[in-house]
């Protein structure tokens, strides 16, 4: 399968870690990664990346919004994730980003999660991989459904 | 981990080379200097070009690169770094497209410098700004490109045929290192990586493959079309009509001011709305969310100059401040931001903190864009806060696009790491929950 992950957040190193985890668990699972990066106005303005996975080679991609700090306008396509979805609160700390990034390893279920649990345990963030290791095991009940729905459309 | 993120590929380069003077632009923090050089682009080119003509090894971070005029060959290597297209090509100019290629499109730069004597420019796009990489381990021995040139090659004083036989330098490292790149026609983008784009381009030298492009019709996207027509047509007199092509879609996004920010404070608090208020500071956020018009301070002095039949507001930085105003500034007012610690300045009032900017006529606010101060934090009062629970969104968060303003359990709070406690937010607050 192809995944496209439009990412954004305002946390900046939080952000940063967490891309740079995705994509190297995408790459120890084989896909071809491609990113784009955006500059923002301000240097306070949220990192926005477009993370293309590619697994197959089908020409269609899955959409996914990977909205960190809930700042997407109304106009994102696919499966998003935000905060407010999950049942998150969006913390100063960024420890809501590591649920976000647990829930998107749950969606892409062939993207391991292992190396971010490693890396979580190496840091001693155990509130971190706690939080994590939750969403990663399992979603709220809408948003697998919407999940399901959206993987057996593209699989057609 | 391996993966860095391209600030640090460029951090690492600067840290390894060991440069002598590091220029930054405000607004754009890629290069770490040891002592902040406080100057306008045009002055930190002009003071980068002296120094490497003494022989100093430096690198200047911009936005956009102003014009550079070189009279001399250099003695040391001089980079400039920018992000957005020159309006013309005055020195070798390589494009970085990718991520992947900064560490060695830089280290070409330097190694290029070092031989042609030329300042050289290294223009990277907002995609490889802005994306990731395994770290390249460039090794670089800085051995001559030409084992033919030597330091007496460039003694003499310049004209246009010594500038020329150095810009062959250039060529020469250039399209051995990276061909020419397919620009024939059709479709061109400095932004889009799937699309071609001009490996390099060098002054008064055209492109080869460049002359089929003239007086044809290439697509440019739509956002880049100005800026790419203006540098070829500037550079090279070649006339091309753009015609819009597709970009990416990005979604649209919240967008924030830096927490502190200058501008926040200064339109919080000042009473003269119908003021028309002029800038010299370079940030697109500021820019865009205000209503400000970019002049130099100079420009601001030669309007005052006249007798104006409106009011005008001009914002500042203080290091742009000279004596030699005091007597135009009877006829407007400024507002001079304090990026380079000064004491005071004459005809200004010194502000200690941005609640007291209101009702001073010329005024020194207490930082500038690149100094922000941090004060005592800043509380909200779940209780008094009223915004979420009428069901719109925090009115302190709204006016002042502060990152460090967010929503938990229906209420505003403040993330106090981010707070610099300036209380732009508290003057938007219409319950006074904010102290």
């Amino acid at each position: 399968m192809n995944y496209r992950i439009m990412t954004g957040g305002y946390r900046f190193k939080t952000f940063d870690t967490c891309v740079k985890l995705l994509i190297y668990s995408a790459k120890e699972s084989d896909y071809i990664i491609s990113v784009r990066g955006r500059a923002g106005l301000s240097p306070a303005s949220p990192s926005l990346r477009s993370v293309l996975l590619t697994g197959s080679s089908k020409k269609t991609y899955n959409g996914i919004t990977l909205d960190f700090d809930g700042i997407f306008g109304n106009d994102s396509d696919g499966i998003i994730l935000n905060p407010e979805i999950l049942g998150l609160d969006a913390e100063p700390s960024a420890c809501h980003y590591w649920g976000m990034l647990g829930a998107l390893c749950k969606v892409i279920s062939d993207v391991s999660p292992a190396y971010v649990t490693g890396y979580l345990l190496e840091k001693n963030m155990k509130k971190e991989l706690e939080i994590f290791t939750k969403f990663s095991s399992q979603l709220p009940f809408a948003l697998q459904v919407a999940v399901n729905e959206s993987m057996k459309d593209t699989a057609d | 981990m391996d993966i860095k993120n391209s600030k640090e590929i460029i951090a690492g380069f600067v840290e390894r080379y060991n440069f002598s003077h590091i220029f930054t632009d405000s607004g754009l923090p890629l290069g770490k200097e040891a002592a902040p050089l406080r100057l306008s682009a045009g002055e930190a080119v002009e003071f980068l070009l002296s120094s490497a003509l003494t022989g100093s090894k430096v690198i200047g971070f911009f936005d956009r690169l102003p014009a550079v005029s070189v009279k001399r060959s250099l003695r040391g290597e001089c980079i400039f770094v920018s992000r957005r297209l020159p309006e013309k090509i005055d020195v070798p100019t390589l494009f970085c497209r990718r991520s992947g290629d900064i560490a060695s499109y830089l280290v070409l730069a330097l190694k290029t410098a070092a031989d042609c004597k030329l300042p050289v420019s290294v223009v990277i796009s907002d995609d490889a700004l802005n994306n990731y990489a395994d770290p390249v381990k460039t090794v670089c021995d800085l051995a001559r490109t030409s084992p033919y040139l030597h330091p007496d090659t460039f003694k003499n004083l310049f004209d246009g045929a010594s500038f020329a036989s150095c810009a062959a330098v250039a060529e020469s490292a250039f399209s051995s290192a990276l061909g020419s790149g397919e620009t024939e026609g059709g479709v061109l983008s400095f932004s889009d990586n799937d699309l071609p784009f001009f490996p390099y381009l060098l002054p008064g030298i055209l492109p080869e493959n460049a002359e089929n492009l003239k007086g044809k019709t290439i697509k440019i996207p739509a956002g880049e079309a100005l800026a790419v027509v203006s540098m070829l047509n500037n550079s090279y007199a070649l006339a091309v009509s753009p015609e819009s092509a597709g970009e990416e879609k990005w979604p649209e996004t919240a967008d924030f001011l830096c927490p502190g920010c200058p501008f926040v404070n200064i339109f919080a608090r000042i009473r003269d709305k119908e003021a028309v208020f002029f800038t010299d500071i370079e940030c697109e956020g500021a820019l865009n969310f205000f209503p400000l018009n970019r002049v130099s301070i100079e420009s601001y002095m030669g309007l005052l100059s006249e007798s104006l039949n409106v009011k005008t507001v001009f914002i500042g930085r203080a290091s742009g401040y000279k004596p030699c105003y005091d007597g135009l500034l009877k006829n407007g007012r400024v507002i001079f931001l304090n990026d380079c610690g000064l004491s005071g300045i004459n005809i200004c009032a010194s502000v200690k903190h941005p609640k007291k900017i209101t009702g001073e006529k010329n005024a020194l606010f207490p930082y500038g864009c690149g100094n922000i101060k941090s004060y005592s934090k800043v509380r909200i009062n779940p209780k008094k806060c009223r915004c979420i629970k009428d069901g719109v969104p925090p009115a302190c968060a709204e006016a002042v696009k502060c990152p460090a303003i967010y929503v938990k359990n229906d209420v505003a709070a403040i993330d106090g790491n981010m707070c610099t406690g300036c209380l732009a937010c508290k003057t938007a607050c219409p319950f006074g929950a904010i102290s």
